[in-house]
């Protein structure tokens, strides 16, 4: 693999279409977001300085990826923190299967869909803790319900949603 | 594993969807460092080992390309990158055994004055360091804290901690088998114990219980005077072995903690509910206010946040209720506006002899026919009333001192609760003078004895 050859695009291109799925597949893998902001800054610095050769949408987004997971185990083990390979894999599946070719639009648009489904208490919770930022003691004290109710009703507002996703995309 | 990646890409997909929160776009910043970096070593860029890349490339990466294929970039500009932002903070070691203490093969790590708990537990008296684990954010250790990552530790853990505790402050006197026992408890719901003193627990103060849980909290039998609902239970109406025996929507540790700390906040000192508190039947009683700007107050315990107002037309303790005072940033203030239900409220001072002109001054103003009320936005507004009391004497606030006596007028219409509820509108219009007396102050409460001098039902 050469330096940046003819007929690809520049590297503020690369850079642009794809820093936002390499940020989201490491908060995906468990990077806190600020290990997220720096390992993709890392992961296209890597991959630029050893030099690119653009072969499509799908091998770069794959080869970024990639490079991200690297970083990431590496991250782990600086700070003797383990993580199985087998899991990274299994993780892989999965962020492929909902992401397809699109980003994950179309998980994105069953969740939309998921989410008219849901018992009105169930979708407050959820939109209190996701829309508003509030934390469960602040949706208990709004809703006037104890913090491990709102805690189980989330819980299973998500369950619910993950099953009603899965099925819409048929996994 | 499997889930926990499926529960995070949900979690991705719906701060995008619900939240509307997409990721940062770091292309400039990103952009920004590849060019600063191959900036520092311009004389390189003529080593370029494609003529044909050369004259293709953007001048930005160009010089990437270039400086990457440059001996002087052998190590990496990633790798500095990356190791420039992730050396982890030095210099915590030496408390380690000392104000911290973690058990055995915990996973953690400490930057940015936090520890970033993995597995295992830490105990801490460091009041320096914030502790994430999980979604558990403690800081503000005031005491010893214990929190864990996991399993609660066991018996022979305990014994560490315990042994630990006495070297730490006011842990030394805690009892094995209150840690125990509490441990058994508190942590069956929650990632923090609070062992002795306080923390701040994800942006609530919790305190430390220091007697054993599976001792009751004794109601006394004058609680009258204790705040009036707790867990949004009258104690009064129930005997200590009820108030215990039920569960609500809480568990038992839970209630047994709010009784606990409602005896903390809100009991009303005996000295003074013997000297005023029985005296005056429904017209008069004893009050502890504490301060809703306190932090003590918000989420920490259901019911006991009306525990900033009162009512002295209602006898309640209740927002609600349309309380007549409420204490806040150290001060009481009165005609509680809300929604504006409550604007027509006023303070003196009740020293000496003004008294008598500060009560004329308040009880000789006419209320207004038509109180505003804004019930379509709720909008907030305070409107002073222009009284004839002596100079300087009428506020909508005052700061309280100990030993003095005011006067506070309020007025309200119950056409409208504070919330909008409908089940909380009543026809009654109240118009009430009380006269309250500061027993007792310190910078998160006070304790008010007071008396109903005048009141109108219309």
């Amino acid at each position: 693999m050469g330096l940046l050859q003819m007929n690809q695009p520049d590297i503020a291109t690369i850079v642009r279409e794809h820093q936002a799925g390499v940020w989201r597949y490491l908060r995906f893998l468990g990077c806190d977001e600020h290990d997220a902001d720096e390992l993709t800054q890392a992961t296209f610095i890597d991959v630029l300085r050893k030099g690119f050769e653009h072969q499509g949408e799908a091998k770069t987004k794959a080869f970024l990826r990639s490079k991200a997971r690297f970083l990431y185990l590496s991250l782990r083990r600086t700070r003797k923190q383990q993580v199985g390979l087998a899991d990274i894999e299994e993780a892989d599946v999965i962020w492929q299967e909902y992401e397809r070719d699109n980003d994950g639009d179309d998980y994105v648009e069953a969740l939309t869909r998921c989410m008219e489904a849901l018992d009105e208490r169930s979708a407050l919770v959820i939109r209190m803790q996701y829309r508003e930022d509030r934390g469960v003691a602040d949706i208990s004290y709004a809703l006037g319900i104890g913090e491990s109710n709102v805690k189980a009703i989330a819980m299973r507002a998500r369950e619910s949603l993950r099953k009603c996703i899965e099925r819409k995309l048929g996994l | 594993m499997s889930d926990e990646h499926k529960d995070r890409y949900l979690d991705l997909a719906l701060d995008k969807a619900i939240g509307d929160k997409a990721a940062p776009d770091l292309s400039e910043k990103i952009l920004s460092a590849l060019e600063s970096g191959n900036g520092s070593s311009p004389a390189d860029q003529d080593t370029s080992s494609s003529d044909t890349a050369k004259s293709h490339i953007h001048p930005i990466k160009r010089r990437i390309g270039i400086a990457a294929a440059a001996a002087c970039a052998a190590l990496g500009l990633g790798l500095l990158t990356y190791e420039y932002v992730f050396v982890p903070d030095s210099g915590y070691e030496e408390r380690i055994g000392k104000s911290l203490l973690f058990s055995d093969g915990a996973k953690y790590e400490i930057r940015d004055n936090t520890i970033f708990l993995s597995s295992g537990w830490v105990a801490t008296s460091d009041s320096t360091l914030r502790v994430k684990a999980g979604d558990t954010d403690a800081s503000g250790i005031k005491g010893a804290a214990l929190i864990v990552a996991g399993e609660p530790p066991d018996e022979a853990e305990l014994t560490r901690i315990h042994t630990w505790l006495q070297t730490q402050p006011n842990g030394k006197d805690l009892d094995m088998n209150y840690l125990r026992n509490k441990t058994k408890t508190a942590l069956l719901t929650a990632s923090v114990m609070v062992i002795t003193g306080s923390a701040v627990v994800d942006g609530n103060t919790s305190f430390a219980q220091h007697d054993p849980v599976d001792t009751r909290a004794d109601i006394p039998t004058n609680a009258r005077y204790v705040i009036d609902a707790i867990a949004g239970l009258d104690p009064t109406s129930y005997s200590s072995e009820q108030l215990h025996a039920t569960t609500l929507a809480f568990n038992e540790a839970t209630l047994a903690t709010q009784t606990r700390l409602a005896n903390q906040l809100v009991m009303v000192p005996e000295e003074f509910v013997e000297q005023y508190g029985r005296s005056g039947g429904k017209e008069a009683g004893v009050h502890v206010l504490i301060d809703r700007k306190s932090g003590l107050i918000p989420n920490t315990v259901k019911g006991l946040s009306y525990g900033a107002y009162c009512s002295f037309a209602h006898q309640s303790r209740d927002y609600e209720d349309r309380p007549d005072i409420v204490f806040s940033d150290g001060k009481l203030h009165c005609g509680v506006s809300t929604v504006g239900v409550f604007d027509y409220g006023a303070i003196v001072a009740a020293n000496g002899p003004t008294a008598s002109k500060a009560f004329d001054s308040l009880v000789l103003e006419d209320v207004p026919a038509e109180l505003v009320v804004d019930k379509k936005t709720f909008k907030e507004s305070r409107k002073l009333q222009t009284l004839d009391a002596p100079p300087g004497m009428q506020s909508d606030s005052i700061a309280p001192e100990v030993g003095a006596t005011y006067f506070v007028r309020g007025a309200h219409d119950a056409d409208l609760s504070v919330k909008g509820d409908r089940s909380k509108r009543g026809t009654e219009r109240w118009d009430t003078v009380a006269a309250i007396r500061i027993l007792e102050k310190n910078e998160w409460r006070v304790t008010i004895a007071w008396k109903i001098l005048k009141q109108e039902k219309k």
